[in-house]
């Protein structure tokens, strides 16, 4: 009786693992997945290589080649400082890639321990950290990154902590979701009965079984970390360095040429909608291929 | 049934008086305050003591919560320290705007999002289901003021048919303000000309409000139409021969309405927020921008009421469609 | 298929409302086709007064950056109230529009006083009443500077105004006596001679209110008044108020009984609140309003010369300066008056009007801008920094710094801001940065939120370089050079740590100068000092704007700021 129950965890860890194949074997079949891997590859080579790609300087300009429209040089005109539009979006890449890598981790980490923590040890602990997640919940997120940002200052580490904070309750509650549907596991209380309990049974047992939704979320949330942090751009939070190129300060620094050079606006745009759809897609496809009730 | 509402609502009461105390410390971390907004340029160390002890920010910061939270309980969510106008008053003037966009983005989300949907859903894995799925996880990708831009800078300005901004035309249709919410006030007036011009002004804001709704309920209501179809009561109907279009409204839809009243209470968060960069655009006076500008003037007593009240709508909502589960899948109300 | 069902319908609904709105937007479309009859291109853009008789009748549709901060003229202190509460109240004395240094009279028909003197006599106009019907006579204008000599200390943050015309609140301050000496006749007595009390005066929130409406509100109770928040009549002014919706729309309606030479022409004038300079432009572009004001430098070409619309410029009476301080960060570079130099002259002044002011504006050689009736006199003698980065390099090198040793500064802009003499400040200070590390400094960037963070710090001397600037209140060089650099207990003001030998006993003695001539000279001292030391660079002084569709006529604009509009009207189609 004894063998055949530490036998089991064990067994279901050889599942997981076999679970983590299967599910990276389904997202290679899975269009959404590959499109959208291929655009976050896409977007990171462009981060990665910017210098070689940008055929200018992103941060100089002459105040004489000011709104200079589409040519083969500038291939998406320049802006009122006479600055690359291109060269400038290549680069913006960068930051927007990194807040969303650094607002995501962060979000990841400190939620994963509140919902780690709620979850396994349930009572007063469990109700006072929910109780403030909702709370946190109940003000709307992008206000609360608002006034993060204007609490913390300007600046792109801030930018992503205020988004991360805006995760943290997301990923703690779903964490808890997945650790409680777990605790009545079999293998669980098998594991429990033959004395594993504590830290070993959470950290060994539970979470690699609950983190798949997890990792879904994570993904899905650099989508919305992109949108944020173009959202706090447009509203004037951006980076306080009018030269760093960020997409969503391009945006609302020339949105209101919109009849004269709608270009301006809409490159910018693009770029943040295409990395959007790239997270999206590979979330999605992610979604899929862990989602337990589609697997066979 | 009752007691599990009333136990939602009691557990509202620490949720309430834990956000009171996080927008109040809140506020009190934002560097500035009001009485450098209201001098500007003017801001000299005299002035400023003098407006700082005129508004009370002088004394001690547990007095002014006190006082704040002494306030609430009567009933009194205070006065903005700039305009000295009453918080209530000035929420009460703005939210209707706000509803009223909601309310419209809502209605065109799920006005397009079900049907298509239950379209893609019947014809999952051919080409129209894939491009179904694409259009709408575009769609989900979209940022709102960057949609709301583009459709405002196409339909407003290269191709005028639809109106740019505000809720009505203020030169052919004077309507006196009575329930703020301004299709509501034109009927009053007995302008139908004026409920068709404020209709005409949600359009654009709406569909930049709703472009995203409406992404999120047309993917579950795939997702549950096609679990759904697959369930036996929907394969016996068709076997029985019952007409199509009853199958769909009978058993399918009925079904399909608990993941998009789902989506209804996850999606007041973020219409509230996406409120604000929509009025932003759109020049719709409402709360979001209402709440934004009072972050940035730290107009102290608008943060903490609004917040409050908006947070207390958002609880209230989820609350709703967390009973209208109960009703909508009798398998919950009994667990 | 029920789906499609569903769709059709939305589809059809939303053709009905497209449809619906052609119908009213083909209008202004179909105007600019045949060429406008009646306005050649040779009409004067600056002031559309000039083609044909005024016409009554008509809404206008105006969009402000704001409504009113607060409906109590005396409590506001921007432009955006004055704009709508200077078409309801109005003061004893008024600039005469076009002007910065001309007074005519309003509510007063002529008044005797001299700068040099302490007694101020005003003959009231007769037959005027308040939108309320009570008469407006010697001791309504008592009753309000009672008001506000004695307002309670909640109320005094927001009359800034008061307070800084009249020295503060209280029976010190500068008012000795107010008498109603007749009906008709208020005689006002000063502690102290004062130059600037007529242009103070002037100023919307001296506006004369109803004693009965100051009454029936508790204007007198800072917790229970409602004259800064209701809809009242309390005013005497050429428009009453309608109905007034905060961040909604101001609506006013003709005063039919208008004491001024005629009623105003519009039937009604409504402000609505547009707070973004783009969505401003859209909105004229779309046809929701007919006019707005200060419009972005930048969209200037979008409206100049295009059929349907107009511009009507507004000469500028402001300055963008950078703040220099050289006591800001320990071991300043600036601290050196040659690094101080090189700033002014690194700095190309007409680049910058070019690229962010649309063309309309001019370098600020001096802190006052050339409108100023004190120009010339004031101006005198004061070091002008031409655009010379060989110079600055030069400057920089004989300093001691280099390519190695690059001096390095901090250098801030604000942001959720725009002036009229600042336009983009995001902007400005990337291009001025550009500019200043071509002449070889080091730039740390930084910004702050404009009214809770960025003037506190730059009021406290906590920046080295900073952009701000200056609309005047009145022309006079005591509000430009005396309010920047005045000392307060033998202390330079903190935002620049201007101390030159000499300064703090120009300013008292130019201060103290009342007549006209000397007092130009005495200003011209206190100028040559703060400009030869480079206490801040004086960039631009930035033209505003107001854009309308092509039918507004009878619009001009002041230097100062905002308009009455009781000789606007609209031309018939």
């Amino acid at each position: 009786m004894t063998g055949a129950a530490v036998a089991r965890p064990a067994e279901q860890e050889e599942r997981s693992i076999g679970l983590w194949r299967d599910a990276f074997q389904r997202m290679r079949r899975s269009p959404a997945a590959i499109i959208g891997g291929a655009i976050i590859t896409f977007f990171v080579l462009m981060a990665i290589f910017a210098p070689f790609i940008a055929p200018f300087d992103p941060t100089r300009g002459n105040l004489g080649d000011s709104y200079l429209p589409p040519s083969w040089e500038h291939l998406f005109g320049t802006n009122v400082q006479g600055q690359d539009v291109f060269s400038r979006i290549v680069f913006g890449s960068r930051l927007t890639l990194g807040i969303a890598v650094m607002s995501v981790t962060l979000g990841v980490t400190v939620g994963a321990i509140l919902g780690a923590t709620a979850g396994y040890f349930r009572g007063w602990i469990d109700a006072t950290i929910m109780r403030a997640v909702d709370i946190m919940l109940s003000i709307p997120g992008l206000l609360l990154a608002i006034a993060v940002v204007s609490w913390l200052g300007r600046g792109v580490v801030q930018i992503a902590i205020a988004i991360a904070i805006v995760n943290v309750p997301i990923f703690a509650r779903i964490l808890r979701g997945s650790l409680l549907a777990l605790r009545d596991a079999d293998y669980v209380i098998a594991a429990k009965s033959v004395g594993v309990g504590g830290p070993t049974l959470l950290l060994r047992h539970m979470l690699p079984n609950a983190i798949g939704p997890l990792i879904v979320q994570a993904t899905l949330a650099l989508a919305t970390a992109v949108v944020d942090a173009a959202a706090l751009g447009f509203l004037g939070l951006g980076p306080p360095d009018p030269r760093v190129p960020e997409w969503g300060s391009m945006l609302s620094d020339t949105y209101r040429y919109l009849t004269d050079a709608v270009h301006l606006a809409f490159f910018p745009g693009i770029a943040i909608v295409l990395a959007v759809l790239g997270f999206n897609l590979l979330g999605d496809g992610m979604r899929e291929a862990l989602d337990p009730r589609l697997r066979r | 049934m009752t007691k599990f509402i009333i136990r939602r609502l009691l557990l509202l009461i620490p949720i309430l008086l834990g956000l009171t105390l996080l927008i109040f410390v809140f506020t009190r971390l934002l560097p500035g305050d009001p009485a450098t907004t209201i001098l500007g340029e003017r801001a000299t160390p005299e002035n400023m003591a003098i407006v700082r002890e005129a508004l009370g920010l002088d004394r001690p910061l547990h007095e002014q919560y006190l006082q704040y939270m002494g306030g609430l309980l009567q009933g009194d969510l205070g006065r903005s320290f700039i305009t000295n106008r009453d918080v209530v008053d000035d929420f009460l003037q703005r939210f209707p705007a706000t509803i009223e966009l909601s309310v419209a983005a809502i209605l065109f989300a799920i006005a397009v999002g079900i049907p298509l949907g239950m379209y893609t859903a019947k014809r999952r894995g051919t080409w129209v289901d894939s491009a179904g799925t694409v259009v709408s996880l575009i769609g989900i990708s979209i940022p709102i003021f960057f949609l709301g831009l583009m459709l405002k800078w196409l339909f407003a300005i290269q191709f005028p048919i639809l109106p740019d901004s505000g809720r009505i035309d203020l030169v052919d249709y004077y309507v006196p303000r009575v329930t703020n919410f301004m299709t509501v006030d034109a009927l009053l007036a007995g302008e139908p000309g004026g409920v068709i011009d404020a209709l005409r002004h949600l359009v654009l804001p709406a569909l930049a409000l709703g472009t995203i709704p409406l992404a999120v309920i047309m993917r579950i209501t795939r997702a549950s139409v096609v679990d759904v179809l697959n369930e036996d009561y929907v394969r016996t109907a068709h076997a029985k021969g019952l007409r199509e279009s009853v199958v769909d409204g009978r058993h399918i839809l009925r079904n399909a309405l608990l993941p998009v009243v789902t989506v209804i209470g996850l999606q007041t968060g973020l219409l509230l927020g996406g409120a604000i960069l929509t009025e932003t655009i759109f020049t719709w006076g409402g709360v979001g921008r209402w709440i934004y500008d009072a972050v940035t003037a730290r107009d102290y007593q608008i943060i903490q009421s609004g917040v409050l009240m908006l947070a207390l709508i958002f609880v209230l909502v989820n609350l709703v469609v967390d009973i209208s589960y109960g009703f909508l899948n009798p398998r919950i109300r009994h667990s | 298929m029920r789906t499609w069902r569903w769709i059709s319908v939305f589809a059809v609904l939303a053709l009905v409302l497209v449809a619906c709105g052609q119908q009213g937007i083909s209008q202004p479309a179909e105007e600019s086709d045949p060429p406008p009859a009646e306005s050649g291109d040779a009409e004067p853009t600056d002031d559309g007064s000039m083609d044909g008789e005024p016409q009554s009748g008509g809404t206008l549709v105006f969009g402000g950056a704001a409504l009113a901060a607060s409906l109590d003229p005396a409590l506001t202190s921007d432009g955006e109230s004055f704009r709508i509460l200077q078409q309801i109240y109005e003061p004893l004395v008024d600039l005469v529009p076009g002007t910065v240094d001309e007074l005519e009279g309003v509510l007063a028909e002529s008044w005797t006083g001299e700068p040099e003197g302490t007694e101020y006599v005003f003959t009231l106009k007769e037959g005027v009443t308040f939108h309320d019907g009570t008469p407006f006579n010697a001791e309504a204008v008592k009753v309000n500077f009672d008001r506000w000599q004695n307002f309670a200390e909640e109320f005094q943050g927001n009359a800034y105004y008061y307070g800084a015309v009249m020295d503060g609140f209280g029976a010190d301050n500068l008012i000795e006596s107010v008498e109603a000496t007749d009906e008709l006749t208020v005689t006002i007595t000063l502690r102290d001679p004062s130059p600037t009390f007529l242009y103070g005066i002037a100023l919307t929130p001296f506006s004369i209110v109803s004693p009965a409406v100051l009454e029936a509100t508790n204007a007198d109770d800072p917790t229970a008044s409602t004259l800064g928040t209701e809809t009242v009549q309390g005013g005497t002014g050429p428009f009453v108020m309608e109905e007034y919706i905060p961040d909604d729309s101001a609506v006013l309606a003709r005063n039919e009984d208008y004491h001024g030479e005629h009623t105003a022409y519009l039937d009604r004038l409504i402000i609505r609140p547009i707070s973004d300079p783009a969505a401003r432009l859209q909105a004229l572009q779309g046809g929701s309003i007919q006019g707005f004001d200060l419009i972005a430098p930048g969209d200037r070409s979008a409206v100049d010369g295009v059929d349907g619309f107009q511009l009507v410029n507004r000469s500028s009476y402001n300055t963008l300066y950078l703040g220099v301080n050289p006591t800001a960060t320990d071991d300043s570079p600036l601290q050196d008056l040659a690094v101080r130099q090189a700033v002014a002259h690194a700095i190309d002044r007409e680049a910058l009007i070019e690229a962010f002011y649309g063309g309309g504006g001019s370098p600020a050689d001096i802190f006052l801008p050339p409108t100023s009736g004190w120009f010339d006199s004031v101006g005198e003698g004061a070091e002008v920094y031409e655009f010379d980065p060989g110079a600055a390099q030069t400057l920089l090198e004989d300093a001691g710094f280099g390519a190695d040793n690059p001096p390095t500064v901090n250098f801030w802009y604000p942001t959720e801001v725009t002036r009229p003499y600042m336009p983009d400040p995001r902007g400005l200070h990337e291009a001025v940065t550009t500019m200043l590390e071509d002449a070889g400094f080091t730039v740390e960037t930084g910004s702050a939120i404009w009214g809770t963070e960025y003037i506190p710090a730059a009021q406290a001397g906590t920046y080295d370089l900073w952009f701000l600037g200056w609309t005047g209140d009145y022309d006079d060089p005591s509000n430009w050079y005396g309010v920047h650099f005045g000392f307060a207990q033998g202390e330079p003001a903190a935002a620049f740590a201007c101390d030159p030998e000499g300064l703090e006993a120009a300013i008292d003695e130019a201060e103290a100068t009342l007549e006209e001539g000397a007092r130009g000279a005495a200003w011209s001292e206190v100028a040559q000092l703060v400009h030869n030391e480079v206490c801040f660079v004086t960039l631009v002084h930035g033209d505003t704007a107001i854009a309308l569709t092509e039918e507004v006529r009878g619009y001009v604009a002041n230097p100062t700021g905002s308009e009455s509009f009781v000789d606007v009207w609209l031309s018939g189609e």
